[in-house]
């Protein structure tokens, strides 16, 4: 049986310039944080568009909504998240 | 010799044909720099208080700064400051594009225009020579065929335009002016006050320049903006995807004003999208004067109306308030409409509002097919919106109560419609919630404008999932906390308060946001050092957080003079009531929070709480001296 969890991403913005879909859906180990959640779907489906989601130091450009929360890169997902990267959401 | 500014500001009275030079000295540009600064500076010393909008008396100013018009990204912006037709209060709005820094090459750092011609006319400016010309034949043109035939009669494609549509010559409150037609100085209805002078546009062409105290130093600036802009993350999504790139954002966050305000969440959100539009209508992407950012779109289709790609294309404020704020889920419609209010020159933002809120009075029974000339006006209709924009825009039936604005339609229309108006000091909201970006809905009820979204940087670029950069970009004014993005506790007043006075000096100094604003690529520290580096001033950041403060003061005085009271500093009644559904479901502004946070903001301001009017001391340390001796006669000055 297969244990891993299922997380679906929603694209917003550049990003979904970047991956060319508007959503993508990955099967994690249980556990998996938001943080490695997200390094596997930019490794898996564009390496080069970490420049877009991460800074240098690591900490998230973007903001993501986490089964319509906010959520920490540290957090853990449960099972049939659904995870929404956003773009910056400022003025207009 | 000066450097940055020429010293000089035009003066055409148009009911009698006379024109003058006004000069000033150094001390006069350092202290007001541009902008709002330079012509408040005259509404507030030579306009006569209570002066009714539209009549001759009301001062019309075109001014530009002492950094308008050199070669770095950001600095091709110019502000037109009058007596609000809309509202009563002040008028001013900026517009980009190119006619700012083609006055500066013609040798003017403004222009003022008072009384009203006889007859329509347009103002020709070709360096030092001024000529006022006759309109007549392009009186009822709209603007694409307007710009066509002036550059035609004079002969010159380079000629820059700055001119009102048939909405501003029928004197719709919320009319625009135009540059480009794809630029415009949108909101508080000064194209209307122009329509007023019977003044069709004015026309400037210039070979002078702008004077510039060190030239490589600002050329070193711009290829270093050119090159590395795109590093920043708001940059580099306004120039993939335009401002509309937010609109996801903003729904997913439940704060895309949706259905005239009714709730934050548009269920066909994605359809109006920034990435949507680049999917499916855009044709090229363009920028201002000199700017490297690129965030200006063109957009044309054919379905299911054909779209003029002359007119550009629809930015944020556009999108939602065409499209979700009237429950329209089809780019393309979006795109028409923008097309329309483009043609007639009108402002998008009021010209949403105005059709949402009779979308709401349609279906809350309040308006019927009677009125509404047999358009089914519920929320959604595409065609309806596009039909009532014509009918704004032309002054035609219902359309003739609606170019009124949301507060005077409602007036006329009572039965309960008020409600439904969504407006401060008679400005309709702009498309951002103020149940969710608390700091925003301060400068809501604050603004001297009305409401006007570009008053301060907007909470959700400081909370606790912001990018790093931008709050390290905010750590020079002194923030350095994260704050969630509804409060309006003491921690957020005086982020508020920092905020609104660097924004002030941005637009006093016609800054774009989008190059400046503090989570942009250019820091605060590089914008002093342009200023130095074009005006030969050792400007420091406190110096132009005055600037911005002074400003806000002058407009506060302004509009103290012209009436308004402590009382107009409110919010619609819809905001104290909780946002029915989405991701910001429940949110509220509670109407005794927002008491206590503009008590403290007067008292931070220096200003009588009660009045909400600037205290006599902090005109006198702003030096505004003189403004004292106009709002306190009684006065007795220490120097007297």
């Amino acid at each position: 049986m297969d244990e891993r969890i299922k997380v679906k991403f929603i694209l917003t913005s550049v990003l979904r310039l970047r991956f060319k879909r508007n959503e993508i859906e990955l099967l994690l180990a249980p556990g998996a944080t938001l943080r490695e959640a997200i390094q596997t779907l930019v490794s898996q489906y564009a390496p080069d568009a970490s420049e877009f989601i991460f800074d240098s130091a690591g900490n998230l450009k973007v903001r993501c909504i986490v089964n319509k929360g906010l959520a920490n890169l540290d957090d853990e997902l449960p099972d049939n998240s659904e995870v929404i990267i956003l773009s910056q959401v400022g003025g207009g | 010799m000066s450097f940055g500014y020429h010293g000089k500001i035009l003066r055409v009275n148009l009911s009698t044909g006379e024109v003058k030079i006004d000069r000033h000295n150094e001390q006069f540009y350092r202290t007001y720099m541009g902008g709002a600064g330079i012509g408040l500076y005259y509404l507030l010393k030579e306009q006569r208080p209570g002066v009714d909008p539209l009549d001759p008396d009301n001062m019309l100013i075109f001014a530009t700064s002492v950094v308008t018009g050199i070669p770095v990204s950001g600095f091709s912006r110019h502000t037109i400051i009058t007596k609000s037709p809309l509202t009563g209060a002040l008028g001013e709005s900026q517009g980009g594009g190119f006619w700012g820094p083609e006055l500066k090459f013609a040798g003017w750092d403004a222009v003022i225009i008072t009384g009203r011609s006889s007859k329509p006319v347009y103002l020709w400016i070709n360096d030092d020579k001024v000529e006022i010309r006759d309109a007549s034949h392009l009186w009822g043109k709209e603007t694409k065929e307007a710009q066509q035939m002036i550059r035609e009669e004079l002969g010159d494609n380079r000629v820059r335009i700055a001119q009102i549509g048939p909405a501003g010559e029928r004197l719709v409150r919320f009319a625009n002016v135009t540059n480009e037609l794809k630029h415009f100085n949108g909101r508080t209805g000064t194209g209307a006050v122009m329509g007023s002078k019977n003044l069709k546009a004015i026309a400037v062409r210039g070979t002078i320049g702008v004077p510039m105290y060190d030239k490589n130093a600002l050329l070193e600036k711009a290829k270093w903006f050119a090159q590395n802009n795109q590093q920043n993350p708001a940059n580099h999504e306004v120039r993939e995807l335009g401002t509309s790139g937010i609109v996801n954002g903003h729904n997913a966050m439940g704060m895309l004003p949706t259905r005239n305000f009714q709730t934050g969440y548009f269920e066909a959100a994605d359809k109006i999208s920034g990435e949507t539009m680049a999917e499916t209508i855009l044709a090229k992407r363009e920028s201002c004067y000199a700017c490297a950012v690129s965030c200006k779109r063109v957009v044309s289709c054919e379905e299911p109306f054909p779209v003029d790609p002359a007119y550009g294309g629809p930015e944020y404020e556009t999108v939602a308030a065409l499209g979700s704020l009237c429950g329209i889920d089809d780019i393309r419609i979006v795109a028409k409409g923008n097309e329309i209010c483009g043609r007639y020159g009108m402002d998008t933002i009021s010209s949403g509002a105005v059709v949402a809120f009779a979308m709401e009075c349609y279906e809350k029974g309040i308006l019927t097919k009677e009125d509404t000339g047999g358009i089914d006006l519920r929320f959604g209709n595409g065609e309806g919106m596009v039909g009532l924009l014509e009918m704004i825009g032309k002054r035609e039936g219902l359309g003739d109560i609606l170019a009124e604005g949301v507060k005077r339609a409602s007036e006329k229309i009572g039965r309960g419609s008020e409600r439904f108006a969504l407006h401060t000091k008679g400005q309709e909201l702009p498309m951002h919630e103020p149940r969710v970006k608390g700091m925003l809905g301060i400068s809501y009820a604050l603004s001297e404008l009305g409401a006007d979204h570009t008053r301060v940087e907007h909470d959700s670029d400081f909370d606790f999932q912001a990018p790093e950069i931008f709050l390290k970009q905010a750590e020079t004014l002194g923030i350095l906390e994260r704050l969630e993005t509804w409060t309006i506790d003491e921690k957020k007043m005086r982020m508020f308060y920092y905020l609104q006075h660097h924004f002030s000096f941005l637009d006093t100094l016609c800054c774009c946001l989008f190059c400046f604003a503090p989570v942009r690529a250019f820091t605060m520290a590089d914008l002093v050092n342009i200023i130095s580096a074009t005006t030969g001033w050792e400007v420091s950041l406190w110096e132009l957080m005055k600037l911005g403060e002074r400003r806000t003061n002058m407009a506060r005085a302004f509009i103290i003079r012209e009436g308004f009271t402590r009382a107009d500093d409110w919010l619609p009644q819809r905001m104290f009531e909780e946002i029915p559904n989405g991701p910001s479901k429940g949110r509220r502004v509670s109407p005794e929070e927002l008491e206590k946070a503009l008590n403290l903001y007067y008292r931070m301001a220096g200003w009588d709480p009660e009045k909400a009017m600037p205290g006599e001391a902090k005109l006198v340390e702003l030096d505004l001296g003189w403004l004292a001796d106009i709002l306190y006669p009684e006065r007795v000055s220490v120097a007297k």
